[in-house]
């Protein structure tokens, strides 16, 4: 039958193959270079962790001290004003409160991404 | 799984799974063994999310087409066995010359049936097995099957 020639057809099939040997120590060589992209890989992973919980942390902490400071910081900025030159305009002020919070606000972010810029260049500068 | 029950399933694997695939690269040894480390490479890095290890050889056979197929999309192969002919550098060997008809008939079989043709009778795949590897339906395999056999007997028939 031609189906029984086509089945002895193939297990007669024996291409010779390079030696095992050479073949596995190639593919342990490419594992060995995963496995270092990988570790890499998780360490990066690992400084950013600390780095993001390190700027949390931080910009939390700036948050608690600059809320606790806001009756000082209330009092300064309430004497804010802002005139223009005279040229029938009238003067402009702000509100107080809302100036302090956001400067407050912007204070807080900027000292968690400079937490986070340095501490992620400090881990880094420790790897190997 | 561990490196070391990767590697031990590499060592069980690694002869019927190069053999396939000289046969799906129509004899090109090199090209077959690119194909068999990148597909083993492939296999490592998702090794972690594969928990059926009597199932491993079904997995590196259908990441093995796949990777063949890549290639295929991405290089340029040979245009013909005719042009493959006319090669008298050292990539001549014994083999090519001993199994010469056997390539020519499976390089003129597409891509799918050659797959199918080489997972049935080569490797002892039932059409189901092989509609998991080659990621299709049971009766496109069935057709495969039966085209690829029919090429190959018109073929083999001519000799």
């Amino acid at each position: 039958m031609e189906e029984d020639k086509i089945k002895d057809l193939f297990q007669d099939f024996q291409p010779r193959l390079s030696s095992d040997t050479l073949f596995l120590s190639g593919l342990k060589k490419h594992m060995e270079a995963v496995e270092l992209v990988k570790r890499h890989a998780a360490a990066a992973r690992r400084r950013n962790r600390i780095a993001v919980a390190v700027a949390a942390l931080s910009g939390f902490v700036a948050g608690v001290i600059f809320t606790l400071l806001m009756p000082l910081l209330g009092d300064r900025a309430s004497a804010l004003k802002f005139s223009l030159p005279s040229i029938g305009i009238p003067s402009v002020t702000f509100d107080s409160q809302i100036i302090t919070w956001t400067i407050m606000a912007a204070l807080s972010v900027t000292i968690a991404v400079n937490a986070y810029e340095i501490t992620l260049s400090r881990l880094s500068a420790k790897q190997p | 799984m561990t490196r070391e029950q990767f590697i031990t399933h590499v060592e069980g694997t690694q002869k019927a799974f190069r053999r396939f695939l000289v046969a799906l690269c129509c004899g090109d040894t090199q090209l077959a063994d690119d194909i068999a480390q990148e597909a083993y490479i492939k296999a490592y890095l998702s090794c972690d999310s594969f928990n059926s290890p009597d199932k491993f050889n079904a997995w590196i056979f259908r990441i093995g087409y796949n990777t063949f197929i890549d290639h295929r999309r991405s290089v340029r192969l040979f245009a013909g066995y005719d042009e493959a002919g006319g090669i008298t550098s050292s990539d001549a060997t014994d083999d090519a010359f001993r199994y010469q008809a056997l390539y020519a008939a499976l390089d003129s079989l597409p891509p799918k049936e050659r797959t199918s043709v080489l997972l049935f009778y080569m490797q002892g795949y039932s059409i189901k097995e092989i509609a998991d590897i080659v990621e299709a339906s049971q009766d496109a395999v069935k057709k495969h099957l039966s085209r690829g056999r029919n090429r190959l007997r018109g073929l083999l028939s001519n000799e």
